[in-house]
């Protein structure tokens, strides 16, 4: 409600200068009035819990994830990186790389909400032809890691509920 | 096993941190990492940075080094910090504007302005402090534990006495006050609670809580104090919940209940858990939200409960998760516009969503690596400042200030502002009609031109009956109080209804309040003056009494100087400008005859006339003396001085005219005695055989640093001379009987012989050899006469 009196949080600087900051303003940590000297990038990271679709010992097809967000910042690169069984599909190691990449470069104005949809899915390379076949990824469990990328722009970036689809391959096997 | 169906499952990004439960157990829409996100419901929101709004200075004003510590100033709607000098270790208290934009040194009793200097046996070094604001107070208490290198609490009387103070209680119960040294102080009802402090006689006392008289946080009852614990673990903090005060040592909790002395009581509230960090205790909601040795916890009373599991402190933290500071650095404050109580350890910062009470969530925030926090507060907005009331109308004008502000005035011609050292009298009148609206009040704002430059909001004043009744023919004489001697300052005034303001006067900077109906109007912004100048008083040469109210020093064989002592006025101690004095000398050597009745000292009622010349036009304020180093010896000097104020505003005027003799001080009484026929002078003072500084009759021979106080002097003798009144022209002689080196002591007789009948005057001075073969002269003290009747 325009007006109403919400109380302001203070933080002090520990050394260099006694600077006042106010918290809860702007893209970036302490920056100076109009960006001057620039603060430094906020980084934010999300790394969900395991996913476990078929249990400790089950199996899983992980075939795609949906990804939905409401923004009005003008500039902002998100990264979204499925984790299945430990292997981090980032390119690193040998491993796919398999992140997907959200940018905003303009400026949006208002608050809108935006659904993107991911695949999961490697070529399979038999020597032939690689797109002739494509495989999606297989394990025991599944996470996902989502990092922004770089400075924040101005405005709000709000990161709604992910969706991961999957097929049950193997259910746990029970004990004898 | 045939195929499945494909499913799918949502992630819920509103959940928090949960690194405790095993993988197989853990809900998909918990976290094992997660940083820098405002945790809702179903969703997640990156969290905003943090930017600069001013720097803490010191009183030059200068940039200071670090924040320790931020605190409200709730009364005034606004908040105040303390910064320090790491390199000076001095701390200074600044007044911060509700927005954290305008900040203003505050004045303090100490002659360089600073809250406290830190003594170099503090075991914190950079120090740490608690600041609480109650009844229009602020209170600082330096947390150190080291008795001796702690500092007085120390208190901040609003803005009507802006000047620091020492808490002084007498808690020894013997009729003296002394300095009291909290380690920390809170309040609590309507008290004041400080912790850490016994009584002077007994000071080392870290268990003892503390707590004021109800509704006077300065006053203390010797008798109104608690013992939490074994006296070896010391209080850490105390912190409100609800109607308990929650007292934490280390490793247990105790807490006071009860609502009066006589009602007040403690009992262990937890006996496992306490608080490790003196400022890692945060009241939220009725509870406190603290950190143990087993991580974060939260208590209304009673036991406290476990909120560190899904933390899993003591566990290997997260990858590339930022480093976290030593405890005695870390600091718990809450967010409202987040509602997430942060426990902030340097960069890294547990926050804890409490957005559903009954569903706490936890995420890391990782601050920039060029900006790490050492302290935190929030300020608060009042209730009138922001919400409700009635908008009111028009904006207040002030008369006669030579702003041109005076067109479109309708009533009564302005009355000129009346300044004095601290306080500034004018007219307003009403630009708009219409009555008094919900609570409306007088807002004053000023801004000390030659100072920081920052707008002040002063205390509000209460609108005149004419007011509520409207039209625009209102008029009121305002009074603004606490301001500085000496200097030139704008004002603006705003009306303000309940928590609305006229169009255009809503911003918290009077620099931008408008008439939006006339944005081009050159009187655009209104209700502002410029070129208000307060007064400044004259200081104060104090007198010794007599005629030598100065201090004469021999320093050596050629050297003599004169020290005039100064004293500063109140409330001008710290003004930073400087003193302008003048010396004006008359002859004092010679014997003189007084309008034919008699020898006596040169005629001083003229002293005052001049010519004064400047021989110190620029003498640091601060001064409590001046050393003339260039007097003229045997000559009467007279002194005055004046403060030269800065910028624009007026110098001040000259103080009381202090006269000094360059030599000695003179003998006091004595008489002429005729008897028998033989004229003699007989001394009536009470010198003791050997002159001593200590005399009263004499209280100054060969002062330092020629010699120390109460040397004797190389030689010293009285001078008696005398004079036939009867013969033309007066001829003074010296005394031919006078014993070489005799000194004067109480009824020593100089006989002068060769007198016959006649009327026979004498004069009598001091004079002392401090160095060798240099002798210094007092002035001649009073005349007197008698007759010698011829046979």
């Amino acid at each position: 409600m325009p007006g109403t009196p919400i109380p302001n949080l203070f933080l002090g600087r520990k050394d260099t200068s006694a600077d006042v900051w106010i918290w809860g303003t702007g893209a970036t940590d302490g920056a100076g009035p109009s960006q001057v000297p620039p603060g430094d990038d906020i980084v934010q990271l999300a790394k969900t819990a395991r996913f476990f679709p078929a249990g400790f010992q089950g199996e899983g097809i992980f075939t795609q994830f949906w990804v939905g967000f409401t923004s009005d910042m003008d500039a902002l690169t998100v990264q979204f990186t499925p984790i299945v069984d430990d292997v981090v599909y980032d390119g690193t190691g040998g491993n796919p790389d398999l992140r997907q990449t959200v940018a905003i470069a303009e400026v949006i104005g208002t608050r809108r909400t935006f659904k993107f949809n991911f695949s999961l899915a490697l070529p399979f390379d038999d020597g032939a032809d690689p797109d002739a076949l494509r495989t999606s990824l297989r394990g025991s469990w599944f996470q996902l890691q989502v990092d922004t990328v770089g400075g924040l722009g101005v405005g709000d970036f709000i990161i709604d509920a992910p969706e991961i689809e999957f097929e049950i391959v193997r259910e746990s096997t029970a004990a004898e | 096993m045939g195929r499945l169906e494909r499913q799918k499952l949502p992630i819920p990004f509103g959940e928090g941190l949960d690194r405790a439960t095993g993988v197989t157990k853990l809900q998909a829409t918990q976290f094992e990492d997660l940083r820098n996100v405002l945790l809702f419901e179903g969703k997640a929101e990156i969290r905003k940075g943090y930017e600069r709004r001013s720097t803490l200075t010191d009183n030059v004003p200068a940039a200071l080094d670090r924040v320790l510590g931020l605190h409200s100033l709730r009364s005034e709607s606004a908040g105040m910090a303390v910064g320090f000098d790491d390199t000076s270790k001095e701390a200074f208290l600044n007044f911060l504007s509700l927005d954290g934009v305008t900040v203003t040194p505050v004045a303090s009793g100490d002659p360089n302005g600073r809250l406290f200097l830190l003594d170099g046996g503090a075991q914190f070094d950079p120090p740490s402090v608690h600041m609480v604001d109650t009844f229009n107070r602020m209170f600082i208490a330096h947390d150190e534990p080291v008795l001796t290198s702690r500092n007085a609490t120390r208190v901040w009387s609003g803005l009507t006495s802006p000047e620091i103070i020492d808490l002084e209680a007498d808690l020894d119960d013997d009729g003296t006050e002394a300095p009291v040294k909290f380690r920390g102080v809170t309040r609590h009802l309507s008290y004041l609670v400080g912790w850490g402090y016994g009584t002077d006689a007994d000071p080392d006392r870290p268990d003892v809580v503390r707590v004021s008289l109800a509704g006077d946080p300065t006053l203390f009852d010797p008798r109104h104090f608690f013992h939490a614990g074994q006296r070896s673990e010391p209080v850490m903090v105390c912190r409100t919940a609800g109607n308990l005060l929650l007292v934490f040592k280390e490793t247990e909790t105790f807490e006071i209940f009860g609502y009066s002395p006589e009602t007040f009581g403690i009992r262990p509230a937890d006996t496992l858990f306490g608080c490790i960090g003196s400022r890692l205790a945060v009241t939220v909601a009725g509870a406190v939200f603290f950190w143990s040795t087993q991580g974060p916890r939260m208590s209304a009373g009673g036991e406290s409960i476990d909120l560190a599991i899904p933390l899993d402190i003591g566990g290997p933290d997260p990858a590339t998760l930022v480093a976290e500071s030593e405890p005695q650095e870390a600091f718990a404050v809450y967010s409202a516009t987040d509602r997430v109580v942060m426990f902030v350890w340097g960069r890294r910062v547990y926050a804890l969503s409490i957005r559903q009470p009954n569903r706490l969530r936890w995420s890391y925030y990782e601050l920039g690596a060029n900006a790490e926090p050492f302290s935190g507060g929030s300020f608060f907005p009042t209730s009138v400042t922001s919400g409700g009331g009635v908008a009111p109308v028009g904006w207040p004008l002030v008369g006669g200030a030579n702003d041109g502000m005076g067109g479109g005035v309708v009533g009564p011609p302005p009355a000129l502002p009346i300044p004095t050292d601290t306080t500034i009298e004018f007219e307003i009148f009403n630009t708009g009609g219409g009555g008094l609206g919900t609570n409306e009040v007088l807002e004053v704002h000023v801004k000390d031109v030659d100072g920081t430059g920052g707008w002040i909001k002063k205390p509000d004043i209460s609108l005149a009956p004419a007011r509520a009744a409207g039209g625009p023919n209102f008029e009121q004489t305002v009074t603004v109080t606490g301001l500085k001697p000496a200097q030139e300052y704008e004002v603006s005034m705003r009306y303000r209804g309940g928590g609305a303001f006229t169009p255009g006067f809503g911003s918290g900077d009077p620099d931008t309040w408008n008439d939006p109906a006339c944005p081009a109007c050159p009187d655009n912004p209104p209700a502002y003056v410029p070129g208000l100048f307060t007064t400044v008083s004259a200081p104060i040469l104090p007198s010794r009494g007599g005629n030598n109210e100065g201090k004469w020093e021999r320093v050596n064989a050629s050297v003599e100087t004169i020290r005039v002592p100064i004293t500063i006025p109140a409330d001008h101690e710290l003004l930073v400008m400087e003193v302008e004095i003048q010396r004006f000398t008359i002859g004092d050597t010679a014997v003189q005859d007084i309008g034919g009745t008699g020898m006596g000292p040169p005629d001083t009622a003229n002293q005052s006339q001049g010519p004064f010349a400047v021989i110190e036009p620029a003498l640091a304020a601060a001064s409590t003396s001046y050393l003339d180093s260039s007097p003229v010896p045997e000559q009467l000097h007279s002194y005055r001085m004046r403060f030269l104020a800065p910028g624009n505003a007026p110098d001040g005027p000259f103080s009381n005219i202090l006269p000094c003799h360059a030599g000695p001080d003179p003998p006091t009484a004595f008489t002429a005695d005729c008897s028998g026929g033989a004229f003699s002078v007989i001394t009536s003072w009470a010198n003791t055989a050997t002159p001593v500084a200590s005399d009263p009759n004499f209280p100054r021979v060969c002062p330092p640093p020629t010699a120390a106080p109460d040397a004797v002097p190389l030689g010293h003798l009285t001078e008696t001379w005398f004079a036939n009144k009867t013969q033309a022209p007066t001829t003074w002689l010296p005394n031919p009987g006078d014993p070489a080196g005799v000194w004067a002591t109480g009824g020593s007789i100089f006989p002068i012989g060769g007198m016959t009948a006649d009327l026979i005057r004498a004069a009598v001075r001091h004079r002392v050899e401090c160095s060798p073969g240099i002798f210094d002269y007092s002035r001649w003290s009073g005349h007197d006469a008698c007759n010698i009747f011829g046979p």
